[in-house]
């Protein structure tokens, strides 16, 4: 079999479709998902012109759904896309990853990936069967909430219909507007739904199609069981599929490394420990070849919460009775919004209101900790642009609207949202990694978590490549330990495979390089070792580099919140941690070092060159 | 003396019950109640050796060298961070 990726190119401005094949040596160098998706983006930023006068809301700013190398096959945990384009809340890269069933069903449907032009007259949605894309008018569709959206396109189209889909949040260009898919997964991260929301679109629809071919069926069969067999074993498989990511809560909380009212506090109340959780779930879902089934179906309404909920429409905005955090997260995804970015920038409301650098004349109301009923009203008007809503739906970039020193209780780097709870002034390779990720604050782009872990010396530098030091408290070495985990992380977005069944994320064990080489051979019949699959990683990474440098990013942006720098940790074990401003600067050194990069944080002119080949030849 | 312990996910599960009050002899250390819960409980002796927890006595990290005291809360949670 030679495989061959297919990229479907939608104008939504003239009606017009094109579906082409990548060039071999660019699905060779990125693969598909975040990795294609980069490399097209920076494609398209660039053919118009400069990178950097491309409006996000502009019809040529483009929106890119891409499903993963192994996305829809047998392969463990293989369910994801990535939708990319330039971020209208960042306003650097925008990149959002989604589980699911709508990536499978997309490269079912035809295609494995989708780049949308243009801006379609009227609401609109595009409806993928049997290898053929249609624009169909979205009239009816349009206003609706996340799951009504989803139901009536399943009964306009019949059984088998999965959507990606916007909510009002979308619609009125909500900054922090997700995509949603079912009634959680969602693409939240940078506002790819506000970007969807501007181009008219409120929709897109797959169905049909055969099972997805590949080279060798029976050698995938039997990498697939002997993998699952392996994960199944593993604890925390075994717990994710019990009581899902809440769990993390309580070991955060414990240690004292939960944002809390908008990290002014470090640790918050019992009542989100995963078993108050449990008690509103009756069932665990799973997504797209999954093993792990990690997400609850709660008893109010909805799918959820994961951590980073329970944390930020939680702790972060002092909710603690477990069935209102709940029913925020609820919300929140009926109304098309990413729950990370939406408890932090209440939060960081919250604080200001509390400081007096905001009153109700710009707030409307009090604001204040807890109080449920302003949460929830709040996050409906941010949804629709109301009053102070329509001030928040501006996520950091409400800061314009208020006094300069606002900024510096803004939880954000690059202007995105700090995407989970953990207080990262403590593990300072936790900080290292958001102050460096590519698309902002965020977590699952590299956190080194094993640092958590008391791993021996020489476990530490089998996974990691050399020895490195073990004080996860110090600022040696975390240099390695976030490029390592930057480009396992990179490759498994790539592959379409979940981070909780990625090695190094939460544990030492999981999938690493070997197995994906093994996955990969067995789906595709390219043929890599764990060296070059980790050269995709790298070059995906360098590529998001340079798609930032196009928007003036330096080094002086890969840095953290004021907060973190000079505000001791107030309590519990993580008490007195804070980020020394000389030695972050020294952990950057080494990440530098590690990534190849210079010390100002740019590319070799080699390498910089090879990549715009690529991209020429896509 | 008297000491009460928490259990986090997924050592409770082992037991059953979240908080255990228990009564060690004076000058106990982390790693005397260990080997009682070892003892007692042999399922959570099983989750123990496979995932050895964080050990926190009151708001501080702890090691098995710790030296307990009469009202002590100890708290035993998992190793893990991730996201």
């Amino acid at each position: 079999m030679n495989f061959k990726s297919t990229t479907a190119v939608i104008n939504l401005s003239t009606g017009e479709t094109r579906v082409a094949e990548v060039a071999p040596d660019a699905l060779r160098a990125y693969l598909g998902g975040r990795g294609l998706n980069m490399a097209y983006l920076r494609h398209y930023l660039r053919a118009s012109g400069d990178p950097k006068q491309v409006d996000p809301f502009s019809p040529q700013n483009p929106l890119i759904f891409g499903a993963g190398l192994l996305t829809g096959t047998i392969s463990p945990n293989a369910a994801r896309f990535n939708v990319s384009a330039r971020s209208p809340e960042s306003g650097i890269l925008g990149d959002a990853n989604c589980g699911g069933f709508f990536a499978a069903a997309m490269r079912k449907a035809g295609f494995d990936r989708l780049i949308i032009l243009g801006r379609a007259e009227r609401p609109s949605y595009l409806l993928l069967e049997d290898g053929k894309i249609q624009i169909l008018e979205a009239d009816g569709l349009w206003g609706t909430k996340v799951v009504e959206a989803q139901e009536q396109l399943k009964a306009l189209h019949g059984a088998g219909t999965v959507a990606a889909v916007i909510g009002p949040a979308g619609e009125n260009r909500v900054r922090m507007a997700a995509i949603m898919t079912g009634a959680k997964n969602a693409a939240g991260r940078g506002g790819m739904g506000a970007v969807m929301g501007s181009k008219n679109l409120k929709a897109v629809v797959a169905r049909g199609g055969g099972a997805i071919e590949v080279s060798q069926k029976e050698s995938l069969r039997i990498a697939r069981i002997q993998q699952q067999e392996s994960l199944k074993n593993s604890k925390i498989v075994q717990i994710l599929g019990r009581v899902g990511t809440p769990l993390l809560y309580e070991v955060s909380n414990r240690l004292g490394a939960i944002r809390t009212r908008n990290s002014q506090e470090n640790f918050f109340e019992d009542t989100l420990n995963a078993e108050e959780i449990e008690k509103y779930s009756d069932k665990m879902l799973a997504c797209t070849s999954c093993v792990v089934h990690c997400r609850h179906r709660n008893t109010l309404g909805g799918e959820g919460p994961e951590y980073s909920t329970v944390g930020l429409l939680g702790a972060n905005i002092g909710i603690a009775p477990t069935d209102q955090m709940i029913m925020l997260n609820n919300l929140v995804n009926e109304l098309g919004l990413d729950a990370s970015s939406t408890g932090t920038i209440i939060g960081w409301a919250m604080e200001l209101y509390q400081r007096g650098l905001i009153d109700d004349k710009i707030c409307g109301s009090p604001l204040k900790w807890g109080d449920y009923e302003t949460v929830h009203g709040l996050i409906e008007d941010i949804a629709y642009r109301r009053g102070f809503g329509d001030t928040l739906a501006e996520s950091t970039q409400a800061a314009r609207f208020f006094p300069p020193k606002a900024r510096d209780y803004l939880i954000a780097v690059k202007n995105l949202p700090q995407s989970d709870p953990h207080d990262v002034r403590y593990f300072k390779g936790f900080a290292l990694g958001i102050a460096v990720s590519s698309r902002g604050a965020d977590h699952l782009r590299n956190r080194p978590t094993l640092e958590v872990f008391k791993l021996p010396d020489e476990a530490r530098a089998a996974v990691y490549g050399r020895a490195n030091d073990p004080d996860p408290n110090g600022y040696k070495d975390k240099g390695l330990i976030v490029a390592w985990s930057d480009d396992i992380y990179a490759v498994a977005d790539c592959l379409g495979i979940c981070r909780f069944v990625t090695r190094g994320f939460n544990s030492p064990h999981l999938l690493g390089y070997q197995e994906f080489c093994d996955l990969i051979v067995a789906a595709t019949g390219l043929e890599f070792t764990p060296e070059t699959l980790r050269q995709v990683g790298r070059r995906t990474l360098d590529t998001e580099r340079l798609l930032n440098a196009d928007f003036g990013l330096t080094r002086a942006d890969d840095t953290l919140p004021k907060r973190y720098f000079d505000d001791p940790m107030p309590s519990r074990q993580t008490k007195g941690h804070h980020i020394d401003r000389e030695q972050f600067q020294n952990m950057l050194d080494d990440y530098y070092d590690e990534r190849g990069w210079d010390r100002d944080g740019r590319l070799p002119e080699s390498t910089q060159t090879e990549i715009d080949r690529l991209i020429a030849a896509l | 003396m008297k000491i009460t312990v928490r259990l986090a996910e997924p050592y409770w599960r082992a037991v059953g019950k979240r908080d255990l009050e228990l009564e060690l002899i004076a000058g106990a250390r982390l790693t005397d109640l260990l080997a009682f819960l070892n003892q007692q409980y042999p399922a959570l002796s099983k989750e123990i050796a496979e995932t050895p927890p964080l050990m926190f006595v009151g708001e501080t990290a702890a090691n098995m060298e710790t030296a307990l005291t009469d009202g002590a809360h100890i708290h035993l949670v998992w190793q893990i961070g991730g996201g």
